[in-house]
């Protein structure tokens, strides 16, 4: 009886509905990541034992072999611990990631603007209901992309305040808005619509580009944010 | 990072077996902090150990202290995914479907149980530890482990129904 029992167990545990936790993984590096660096010392300490225990894991004895197989040997020692924080850190974005964390946990790839040249903080917000990416530069802008159309224009005015101006434009044939004046946009999720306050700028360029909204604040006006939006892939 | 990325996929799935079983709706939040614990305290992890029950004590740990916290006295509830009710694939419609009503039962009463009886039915047979690797996890010794087990399966088959008993 108890060895049916135990069968029976084992099954129940098979067949829990147990969380599947697709972006665990990037989650716990996104987290590590944003976290203060620990010591020079301790943090060697630790790239070593990850070493071991990847290959004690993985059934390899030759670490150095494992070292380079992971593409932990240099590199992987400096990403641990970047010289300078990424940009953006005062402007509550979220966890910082990498470009590929946040595709796996936002479930899109960014798509990264040319110009100004390349990014110096990558972030994702998973906070407003659709996760966010936003890509920063030391000096600006501040440019945000989530999977979704963008939000009527009188959805937008509501959600902006008193004195906003919207404007519709086009970049390269895209569809979109130049919102001045405004301390909030309107994102929509699904059939709701949620507000997310601007970070950089009273103004905000907010472009469709294949099934994303990009959202580009500058300080240097439209000009500049129409100049970003043409140097993005598939404008 | 990306190498502790390969150890977080390695062993995540019996990490959230063990914590949905100890605390519910909360497995995944206590497992995600418990693999930044346990990369925080790789310094201090002992060459040679074996890794699984050092990372699966942590991720444990978090759990019961989540639902310690949380101050939680009401019952956990274990779900059963939909349509994988049985493993047995030779079994008839109604046959699965009794098959499946079986499974809500037993799960129901594991998640009835006290915490300390569910979490050793948890290590063994959801995340299928030795009971080595769960003197471990448990911190006790192996005979420690197995008159734990021993309570918790004759206190799980008394809360059973008799004809849910095989």
């Amino acid at each position: 009886m108890t060895i049916g029992l135990e069968r029976e167990l084992v099954e129940l545990g098979d067949g829990l509905d147990v969380p599947d936790a697709p972006d665990l993984a990037a989650m716990v590096t996104a987290r590590l990541r944003t976290a203060p660096a620990p010591r020079l010392r301790r943090r060697r300490r630790v790239v070593a034992a990850v070493v071991a225990v990847v290959a004690a894991a993985v059934g390899v004895s030759f670490v150095p072999a494992v070292a380079d197989w992971l593409g932990i040997r240099g590199v992987e020692v400096h990403r641990e611990a970047p010289p300078f924080p990424p940009a953006g850190r005062e402007l509550d974005l979220g966890q910082a990631v990498t470009l590929t964390e946040a595709r796996e946990i936002a479930g899109f790839m960014p798509r990264v603007p040319s110009h100004p040249g390349r990014p110096d903080g990558v972030w994702v917000d998973t906070r407003p209901g659709v996760p966010v990416v936003s890509l920063v530069w030391t000096d600006g802008p501040l440019v945000s992309e989530f999977r979704g159309a963008i939000a009527e224009e009188t959805v937008i005015e509501k959600f902006a305040g008193p004195g906003v101006r919207v404007e519709p434009v086009t970049v390269r044939g895209h569809p979109g808005l130049w919102v001045d004046g405004a301390h909030a946009v309107a994102i929509k999720v699904g059939d709701h619509v949620v507000p997310d306050r601007l970070r950089l700028s009273q103004s905000a360029l907010l472009v469709e580009v294949g099934d994303l909204t990009v959202r580009i604040e500058t300080a240097k006006g439209r000009a500049e944010a129409v100049r970003i939006a043409r140097s993005i892939p598939g404008t | 990072m990306d190498a502790f990325k390969v150890l977080v996929k390695r062993y995540q799935q019996p990490a959230l077996r063990i914590a949905y079983a100890i605390a519910g709706p909360d497995a995944e939040d206590a497992v995600q902090e418990a693999f930044v614990k346990a990369y925080r305290a790789l310094a201090r992890f002992r060459p040679g150990a074996p890794f699984r029950p050092w990372v699966l004590r942590i991720a444990a740990n978090e759990a019961r202290n989540r639902r310690r916290s949380a101050g939680r006295h009401e019952r956990v509830v274990l779900r059963v995914a939909g349509g994988r009710a049985s493993g047995d694939a030779a079994l008839s419609p109604e046959d699965a479907v009794i098959a499946g009503e079986r499974q809500r039962v037993l799960a129901e009463a594991v998640a009835a149980l006290p915490d300390r009886d569910r979490e050793v039915i948890a290590l063994r047979w959801f995340a299928g530890l030795s009971e080595a690797e769960m003197a471990t996890v448990l911190d006790c010794r192996a005979g420690t482990v197995k008159s734990r087990l021993a309570r918790a399966l004759e206190r799980l088959r008394t809360t059973l129904p008799a004809e849910a008993v095989r």
